[in-house]
Order: C-alpha cells, then sequence, then structure tokens
C-alpha cells in the first residue's frame, strides 16, 4: 500500500513539473497574443495547454485544476473558433488564472471555500473580459473525439505519455462538402506536421477529370503517418472541430516498447555461414519479384500494397532514426541528483589529484601510466558531468517577460522587451543565483531609466521604451547585459551625491566608470521618492554583492539621455573551475583562471612598491601578503599575477606560481562567508586547504588598506 | 514540328471560379496542342481545391495519352501546397519530383 502511495506521489510530482512547464509556455504564449491577438499559433498552443493540464490533473487527482481550467478551455476553444476576440483584459485575467493553478499546484490540502471564491472571481473576471458579462459563456459541447484504434499500449497509457516517441497512423477523409464550411484540410496536415515528423500519403483515385470537376467539392484523402513525442490527445486536438466534416481515424502503430530488432534475415544467415558472398544475395535479391508485385498480381489493390510500403518506410527510418540518435533523446532527472553527481565528480578530481601528486614519489612507471589514463578519463568525466548541468539562460529571461509587462503597466510606461542569445548555456546553480540580481537590474530600468510616454515624446524619442537582456559567451565567462533607451545616469549629480555622503573625496578625479559604480555602494539612491517598486538603495548594493559572490563582476555604461547599458560578466560554472595555483607564505592559493591575463618576474620601480613598469605601462600592484596579513616567508624572488579587475589590470604579488589547477569549489562556512577577497576554497593533492580569491574585493581591500 | 505552349496554371493569385475560368479557357489546348507544359512559378496562393484542379487537369491531359511536363522552378506556395497534399516529399521538392510523383498516382488510380 505504502508503495502505490509513493508511487502515486512521484506520478503527482511528475504532473505538477510537467503543469508547470505548460503554465510557463502558456504565459508565453499569452504575452505573444497580447502584441498579436489574431496569432493563431499561439490561439492553439493556450487552448492545448489547458487541455492538457485539464486532462491530466484530472488523472491525478487534482480535480479542482480540473474543473477550473476546463472552463478557460472553453473560453479559448470559442476564441479558435473566431467567436471571441483577444483582447487586453483576456490577457490580464488569463495571466491571473495562470497565477492562481500554480498556486493550486503548490497547496498539499484545499480550502474548497476559500478557493471557491477566489476561482469564481477569476473566472468572471475572465468572461467579463471576453463576452461582457460576469456569468461563463454557455458551456460548448464536449467535442467527440476522432475514433481511435489502439494496438498497444492502452489508451490510457498512450494519452498520458507525452514525450515518448509514438507512431500514428491517420486516416483522413474529409467529407465532400468541407471546403463549404470553411474546413482548410491542408491546414490540419500543417498541424500535424508541426507536431512532429510526418510522411502524408494521398489518394487521388477520386479526383474526376476536368469536364466533371466540381471546384467546391473535395476528392482528396489521406493516410499520415506521425512520429511525434506528443500524446494522443493533443494529436486528437488537431482534428478537435472537424469531426462532422471528416472521417478520422487514429491508430498507435509503434512504440518505443516495440522491438526495434532487425530481422533475421536469410541471406544474413547464408553469408555468415560463409557459404554465400554478399554480392551473391544481391544479385539474387534484385532477380527476386517483389512481394507487392505478387500481392498485386493475385488481387491485393495497389493503393493498399502502397499504404502498407508507406507504413513501412515511415516507422523504417522512424526506428533508424531513434537507434542512431539514442543520445538525442532527453530524460528528466532530479536536480538533486545532478547535484549530487558534480559532488562525487569533484571528490574524484580530488582524489584523482591526490593519486598524481603521491604516485611520482613512488618508482613504478606502470603505476605512473595508469594514474595518466585516470587524470584523462577523469577529465572527460568532469567535463561530461558538468555539460549536463549547463541549461539555456532563455529559461530565465522568459520569467523576466511578465515582470516587464506588469510593471510597466503599473507605473505606465509602454516598454517593448528584447531577449537576445536565450540559447546561451550556463551552469544552472548561476542561472539559479542569477534571478534577484537581473530582478533588481529589470527594475531599476523601469522604474528609474525609462520615461513615462510624453516625457520621452517631448525628448523626441519614441512613446515606447526598449529593455533589452541579452546573454553571450565571452571566454570562459558568459556576459549578460541589461540595456535600455531611458534617460541614463547623470555623472555630475552622482559625483555630487558621492561627495555628499562621504564617498569621494571633494576634488578627487574619478572616471566615468567609477562615477557610475557609485550607485552599487550600499545605501546610495538617486530616486527622489521611495516605491515598493525600487529607490531605496539597497538593489544595486545587493545586486554589485551577489555577482562577485559568483565571482563576476558588474560594469556599468551610461550616456545622460540616451540610456544605461549594465554589463555582468559570470563565469560559466562555480563548481569546478580552472584555477592558478600559487604559493605566498606558506599558504596555497587558487586566481580563477578566467582572470588571469599573465605572470610576470616582479620588478621593483625606484621608490614606488605599490606598482612596476609594464609593456610600457604602469601596472597597480596589490601584495598579496600584505592584504592577507601573511607573515614573510623571506622568498627573495617574488612574481606578480597580473590579473583583469573593475578598475582595469591589476598585479597581485605572490611568492610563486605553482601551475595550473582543476578546482573543485568548497563554500566557506557561515563564519568566513563575508571575508573579503575569499570566494571559497579547494582541496589540494596533499588534502592541505587552499583559499579561491576574488579578486575585486581583493583590490578593494588593498585599496581600503592604503 | 511539335507545337508547345507553357501553361501558368494560377497565374499569380487567383480565387477558385478565376481559376475554373483559365482552366475552361485552356482546355481548348489539350486537344489543340501537341505538347503542354505546365509551370507554377508565379503561384503566390494555393488551397487545396486548387491542387485538386491542377491535378484534374493533369488527369484529363493524361487521358488524352499526352505527356505530363512541369517546368522548373516551383514557386514557394505551390511547393508547400504540393508537399502538405502528399504530392511531394521533403527535401525533395522539385518540379521533376513533382511530373514523377503524379504520373505514378495517375497511372496508379486510372
Amino acid at each position: 500500500m505504502t508503495g502505490s502511495n509513493n508511487n502515486m506521489d512521484r506520478f503527482k510530482d511528475a504532473f505538477r513539473e510537467e503543469a508547470r512547464e505548460l503554465l510557463s509556455g502558456l504565459e508565453e504564449s499569452l504575452l505573444v497574443l497580447e502584441n498579436d491577438p489574431e496569432n493563431q499559433e499561439e490561439i492553439s498552443s493556450v487552448f492545448r495547454a489547458m487541455h492538457t493540464i485539464k486532462g491530466s490533473s484530472s488523472m491525478f487527482g487534482f480535480d479542482y485544476i480540473s474543473s477550473f481550467t476546463h472552463d478557460l478551455e472553453n473560453l479559448f476553444d470559442r476564441v479558435r473558433n473566431g467567436e471571441v476576440k483577444v483582447n487586453q483584459g483576456i490577457i490580464s485575467a488569463m495571466l491571473s488564472c495562470k497565477d492562481f493553478i500554480e498556486d493550486l499546484l503548490l497547496r498539499d490540502s484545499l480550502d474548497e471555500e476559500g478557493l471557491s471564491e477566489k476561482s469564481t472571481e477569476l473566472l468572471e473576471k475572465v468572461f467579463k473580459a471576453a463576452v461582457g458579462k460576469t456569468s461563463s459563456p454557455q458551456p460548448v459541447g464536449v467535442p467527440k473525439q476522432p475514433e481511435v484504434i489502439k494496438k498497444a499500449p492502452p489508451i490510457q497509457e498512450a494519452s498520458s505519455r507525452a514525450n515518448e516517441l509514438l507512431t500514428f497512423r491517420i486516416e483522413l477523409n474529409p467529407h465532400e462538402d468541407v471546403f463549404s464550411n470553411g474546413t482548410r484540410p491542408l491546414n490540419l496536415i500543417r498541424e500535424l506536421r508541426d507536431l512532429g515528423d510526418v510522411t502524408i500519403l494521398p489518394f487521388v483515385g477520386q479526383i474526376p477529370l476536368l469536364s466533371d470537376i466540381e471546384p467546391e467539392k473535395s476528392y482528396l484523402r489521406w493516410t499520415i503517418f506521425l512520429t511525434t513525442t506528443h500524446s494522443l490527445a493533443e494529436v486528437q486536438d488537431v482534428f478537435l472541430f472537424v469531426q462532422d466534416t471528416a472521417d478520422i481515424r487514429i491508430d498507435v502503430i509503434d512504440t518505443p516498447t516495440d522491438s526495434h530488432e532487425q530481422e533475421y534475415k536469410l541471406g544474413n544467415i547464408l553469408v555468415k555461414k560463409g557459404l554465400i558472398s554478399v554480392e551473391h544475395v544481391e544479385e539474387a535479391i534484385t532477380r527476386q519479384k517483389k512481394i507487392g508485385e505478387i500481392l498485386i498480381d493475385e488481387g491485393v489493390s495497389p493503393q493498399e500494397i502502397r499504404k502498407a510500403l508507406g507504413e513501412q518506410e515511415h516507422v523504417r527510418k522512424t526506428r533508424e532514426k531513434i537507434s542512431s540518435e539514442t543520445g538525442a533523446n532527453t530524460i528528466r532527472v532530479a536536480s538533486d541528483k545532478l547535484d549530487s553527481l558534480v559532488d562525487l565528480v569533484g571528490e574524484l578530481v580530488t582524489l584523482q589529484a591526490r593519486l598524481t601528486q603521491n604516485i611520482y614519489t613512488e618508482d613504478s612507471a606502470g603505476l605512473q601510466g595508469v594514474s595518466e589514463q585516470l587524470e584523462r578519463l577523469t577529465s572527460e568525466l568532469r567535463d561530461s558531468t558538468m555539460s549536463i548541468r549547463m541549461l539555456p539562460i532563455g529559461t530565465t529571461f522568459n520569467r523576466f517577460k511578465r515582470l516587464v509587462r506588469d510593471l510597466s503597466q503599473e507605473l505606465g510606461k509602454e516598454i517593448e522587451f528584447r531577449t537576445e542569445g536565450g540559447e546561451t548555456e550556463v551552469d544552472k546553480t548561476v542561472i539559479e543565483r542569477l534571478n534577484d540580481p537581473l530582478v533588481h537590474l529589470i527594475r531599476n530600468s523601469i522604474d528609474h531609466g525609462i520615461e513615462r510616454p510624453e516625457l520621452r515624446k517631448q525628448q523626441k524619442k519614441d512613446g515606447q521604451g526598449v529593455l533589452t537582456l541579452r546573454a553571450e559567451h565571452v571566454g570562459a565567462s558568459v556576459q549578460i547585459i541589461v540595456e535600455d533607451d531611458g534617460k541614463g545616469l547623470d555623472s555630475k549629480t552622482l559625483y555630487d551625491l558621492g561627495v555628499q555622503r562621504g564617498l569621494v573625496v571633494p576634488g578627487a578625479e574619478l572616471s566615468d566608470q567609477e562615477i557610475f559604480m557609485l550607485i552599487t555602494a550600499p545605501g546610495f539612491s538617486t530616486a527622489a521618492e521611495v516605491t515598493h517598486v525600487s529607490g531605496r538603495g539597497v538593489g544595486m548594493d545587493v545586486v554589485r554583492r551577489e555577482i562577485e559572490s559568483l565571482g563576476g563582476s558588474l560594469r556599468i555604461q551610461s550616456e545622460k539621455g540616451k540610456g544605461s547599458r549594465m554589463i555582468l560578466e559570470i563565469p560559466l560554472t562555480l563548481a569546478i573551475i580552472e584555477g592558478l595555483l600559487v604559493e605566498t607564505g606558506k599558504e596555497n592559493f587558487v586566481f580563477p583562471l578566467s582572470t588571469v591575463e599573465e605572470c610576470i618576474e616582479y620588478r621593483k620601480m625606484d621608490g614606488k612598491a605599490s606598482m612596476m613598469e609594464h609593456r610600457g605601462d604602469v601596472l597597480p600592484l596589490c601584495d598579496l601578503r600584505k592584504v592577507l596579513e601573511i607573515p614573510n616567508s623571506g622568498t627573495a624572488e617574488q612574481q606578480v599575477v597580473v590579473v583583469h579587475t573593475n578598475e582595469g589590470p591589476t598585479g597581485i604579488i605572490v611568492d610563486s606560481v605553482i601551475g595550473g589547477h582543476q578546482t573543485v569549489v568548497k563554500n566557506l562556512g557561515k563564519l568566513y562567508r563575508d571575508a573579503e577577497g575569499i570566494s571559497g576554497a579547494t582541496i589540494l593533492g596533499d588534502g592541505s586547504i587552499a583559499l579561491i580569491l576574488e579578486v575585486n574585493q581583493l583590490v578593494k581591500v588593498a585599496v581600503q588598506n592604503n | 514540328m511539335k507545337e508547345k505552349d507553357t501553361v501558368y496554371l494560377f497565374p499569380e493569385k487567383a480565387t477558385v471560379q478565376e481559376s475554373i475560368d483559365i482552366l475552361n479557357s485552356l482546355s481548348g489546348l489539350i486537344n489543340a496542342k501537341n505538347e503542354i507544359i505546365f509551370s507554377f512559378e508565379k503561384v503566390q496562393s494555393m488551397d487545396l481545391s486548387l491542387v485538386q484542379l491542377a491535378l484534374s487537369f493533369m488527369k484529363t491531359l493524361s487521358s488524352k495519352g499526352k505527356e505530363l511536363q512541369i517546368k522548373e522552378p516551383l514557386s514557394l506556395e505551390a511547393r508547400e501546397a504540393f508537399t502538405l497534399a502528399g504530392l511531394l516529399v521533403k527535401n525533395e521538392e522539385s518540379a521533376s519530383a513533382l511530373e514523377r510523383n503524379l504520373r505514378t498516382l495517375i497511372k496508379e488510380h486510372s
């Protein structure tokens, strides 16, 4: 009993996850429809999302969700029929309904009474927007589903098995009068084609000669083979509105569970035994009369043979594709299992480093060879594991569309939100931690950056502002840019505020970048009034700290009256990084390799220990010993690691550079989390600990100490 | 010497009725000319009823023992309509492929 409960819980979790994905897609479609209300593809997509959620929720006992979505499905059924037009009110109400369903998914128990009020209120809002009255529109009769003949598995099973590759045979026979009620059979086929791979077999036998044809009648019929990850219900949806104008029959003819083994042919057996050659078999086959031809001779209709051959070809190609592209198939894995795998790989990398270090003290060439092989394998395993955790950053970008829409409406601003580079892949942990900083930046842009339409027009700008979110790979990092064409930052005002707050020494010469970065100082706000959106001066401070804790950096570019650009540079991954191992005093430290430009010998400039000449320029220096208060080990020769920081290239003086190091990042405990200049720790091959340096903070501490 | 004519079936955009008119006016060609070359180069709009008319025209031509010939290239719209109707296969969307497929189909159903 407990086992079956556990199974049901697992299925329910899977349903919740799938429903959340559908709701996320629904939100996207609604936002597209807001600007393009006639977009049939998105209207169908909203309908399908509602239909699927309704069906699945009912199957897993979420009856309340099922009943709620049923009404919304009906509404979009009418939208699809052209009876109701999409408008702003419908979109806003549907977005609230989406939030409500999302909330229902999180609940363990349902307070029916409270929910009932809320759902009634939401549905009334939707229907009022749709048909101008508060009552639910007349329910649309549930259309009868196409006739479904199933080979295996049972209907219910196949219906619920979205994401598995199924092959359907669809017999589509439109009635003669199909055109007269506005149905376009080619559009149905196009919809099927959008669901997966199709093979379309037309039957033209009923087409009359030119003298007899009536162009308003339909004469063609088809057998269509569709291989898709969509469920049976979704395939049936395509024909939802042509039940009365076409005969449709859908059979599931191939499933992933069907045997895909090659046939054991006579020729293969004889070749294997060495009795004949492959050429011999091929030559015999060319002389052999094909079974189709034999059967036609025996009276089987050529059309039936063609249909069977079409089916055979489609299924064969699909099976070949599956076997050659097994790697392209996807499976769903719980993210905590993935985290645990990465932890284990991290341990393996550490252990392997210990082995490499110890093996050379042994005088065994054999063991050293094994160790090198293990090192290569570990490295490949690490790369593969890390690549599994990479997700397209677009998943985060999409969430902001809603934020921009709601906030711009609330603040009376017109904003076009553009996203670019959503396919850029970043470690999932990085993506999760980027969410809050990006929310802050986007809210700031909308609240403080982009002006109201009337003000923009006065300044001869387009009334609609543009907010762009862009991602791209730059070396081992990803650059995320939040850009707006709003009023920009006023460097003079910022400078004066900086002086007032004691952050800038009066008269000090600061670069534009330094002035702009003042807005990231704690409590620094330029907003005249505090709103619930922003203006308390905490946002940018938090953003900078969060970005730096990710091992990244923040830069700001802006031009008064033209707009601002916030540039975030973030490492691709946080779990295992390429590092440069150095020694200072008796301690080891790791620089993230992505920050390192080069390593040079330390040459003191006459009388100026805090800088040295390098490539015809003056390089500011920061002595790691002094910053971290490490006792002098008496090393005569020192080296400089040149790193790039927010302030430009800076040299960090260390005792010696040991070399490259695969760094498994371990977080510091709570006590050390705020230690400036240190972002984490790693375990070295000999079991000792090395601290990982955060160069921007390190330089900041050095400047403060001076 | 053979007499030839290139027939621009559905010149650009044509309603069903306009197409019937075109076909009617061209039907005389079937008897008058020895060889007719179809062209779908200029078609900008094509739905199923027009695909059927084209098929019917070709079937009629074939019934009179005339060779079916289609000129390259097909317009994008014609390719899309013929592909959706299953008369062309993806990645093999040339006029010669259409000619071959139609010949097979018409033969099969004759």
